[in-house]
């Protein structure tokens, strides 16, 4: 009984590993709670009860025997995006709720589940930022109307952006102070650079380097939320994108106010 | 008629560094990248026809959107690591910084008027989107429930 209690245990502890990698990689709250209660179910719980907010999941299950687990995961801050993480774990559930694999006594489906999530628990790749974020940068201050020298300086401020973000923001109480200091020290510095040399114009390379800033993703998964039903969530990202888009704008407008 | 080359090229290259960015797997580099070009290509087909933004940008996202959702559940992946590189091209960049720029040189209609016209824009692309999604979500159910049926 005990073991089989500790197997429960160990299982919903991986369980919600899985839920706070998929939450941190870019999934909406309804695709977090949907793949959890079928691994749950899958697992051969007898009733699988999942709460996801963008901050915190709690999950409860019950398994043959009366036994009942439930625990409490709060989620970073921070997330880290990585669709590529996203798309195997998706790839993961599917495989393992297909096998319909049980909780064993000794506990052995559960270790397998934590060796599949292992492999996914790596550091963020930096190369692929960077190169992404110079791409990102210089297309899209093009695409708003800037000429080719204009997407240069865009894609030269976006590793200094991307090295700020790893290096600073850990610092930071929280990401409006970042997105606040961050706006501004760039933008202080695109406008000052833009007006000694006249190179490039500090419009354009903003709305370039502003693209790598604003939270897209928040924004769209907070409306899928709301759509869902997941009212509740929905409205907690959205609000909180909006206030991390009115940090982003202030320190623009400090900085242009400043130096342009 | 270069401008709008260029923009095009940019409509590529942009969602294809969102892709990068993002970590999104080298097979789905390129689905993301022809989704941007897409909806620019839509936006600005319809743009020329009726003139004004607001609708054009409604019908590219809707667009935009039913490409994602098709082609994740060809490719079995989640309909957003396709559609947010794709969407990007949406984005009301260029409206939000000339409203924070009215703003900073005392323009209060300027900042109105761009501040209004980038809410709409955001508005549209998240009516736009959530139409698609709306329909996908009913029609996901409506065939489970059918297949349950079945069974």
């Amino acid at each position: 009984m005990k073991a089989r209690r500790e197997a429960a245990e160990h299982f919903l502890k991986n369980i919600l590993d899985m839920g706070e990698m998929l939450l941190s990689s870019g999934a909406e709250v309804k695709r977090v709670e949907d793949t959890l209660t079928r691994m749950g179910m899958a697992s051969g719980a007898q009733s699988v009860h999942i709460f996801v907010i963008i901050s915190s999941i709690m999950a409860t299950m019950e398994f043959p025997g009366r036994i009942r687990v439930t625990q409490i995961r709060r989620i970073p801050r921070s997330p880290r995006y990585d669709f590529r993480k996203l798309e195997a774990l998706n790839r993961l559930s599917r495989e393992y709720c297909a096998g319909r694999q049980c909780v064993r006594e000794d506990g052995r489906i559960g270790e397998t589940l934590g060796e599949a999530l292992q492999e996914w628990k790596r550091a963020e790749n930096m190369r692929e930022r960077y190169l992404g974020s110079i791409l990102v940068t210089g297309s899209f201050a093009v695409f708003f109307g800037g000429s080719l020298v204009d997407g240069l300086a865009a894609a030269a401020f976006a590793p200094l952006i991307c090295l700020f973000q790893s290096r600073f923001e850990k610092f930071c109480p929280n990401k409006v102070t970042f997105y606040s200091i961050c706006s501004f020290l760039f933008g202080l510095l695109i406008c000052l650079l833009s007006r000694q040399t006249g190179w490039f114009q500090y419009d354009r390379v903003i709305m370039g380097d502003m693209m790598l800033l604003l939270p897209g993703l928040s924004l769209m998964n907070s409306v899928r939320d709301v759509l869902a039903g997941n009212t509740i969530s929905g409205i907690m990202r959205l609000t909180e994108s909006l206030i991390w888009t009115g940090a982003l704008v202030i320190g623009f407008m400090g900085a242009i106010w400043l130096a342009a | 008629m270069e401008r709008e080359l260029i923009e095009l090229a940019s409509a590529f290259f942009g969602p294809l560094g969102l892709g990068i960015l993002f970590h999104l797997r080298g097979g789905l580099l390129l689905p993301a990248a022809l989704g941007g070009l897409l909806n620019r290509i839509v936006f600005l087909a319809v743009s020329e026809t009726v003139g004004e933004k607001i609708l054009p940008c409604l019908l590219c996202s809707m667009v935009t959107a039913v490409y994602a959702e098709c082609l994740a559940r060809i490719l079995k992946v989640p309909a957003t690591i396709l559609l947010l590189p794709a969407i990007a091209t949406s984005a009301p960049g260029r409206m939000l910084f000339f409203t924070m720029s009215s703003l900073v040189w005392g323009d209060g209609n300027g900042a109105w008027k761009y501040g209004t016209l980038t809410a709409e824009y955001a508005l549209a692309v998240a009516i736009g989107i959530s139409l698609v999604w709306a329909f996908f979500m009913i029609a996901g159910k409506m065939r489970e429930e059918l297949w349950l049926k079945k069974r």
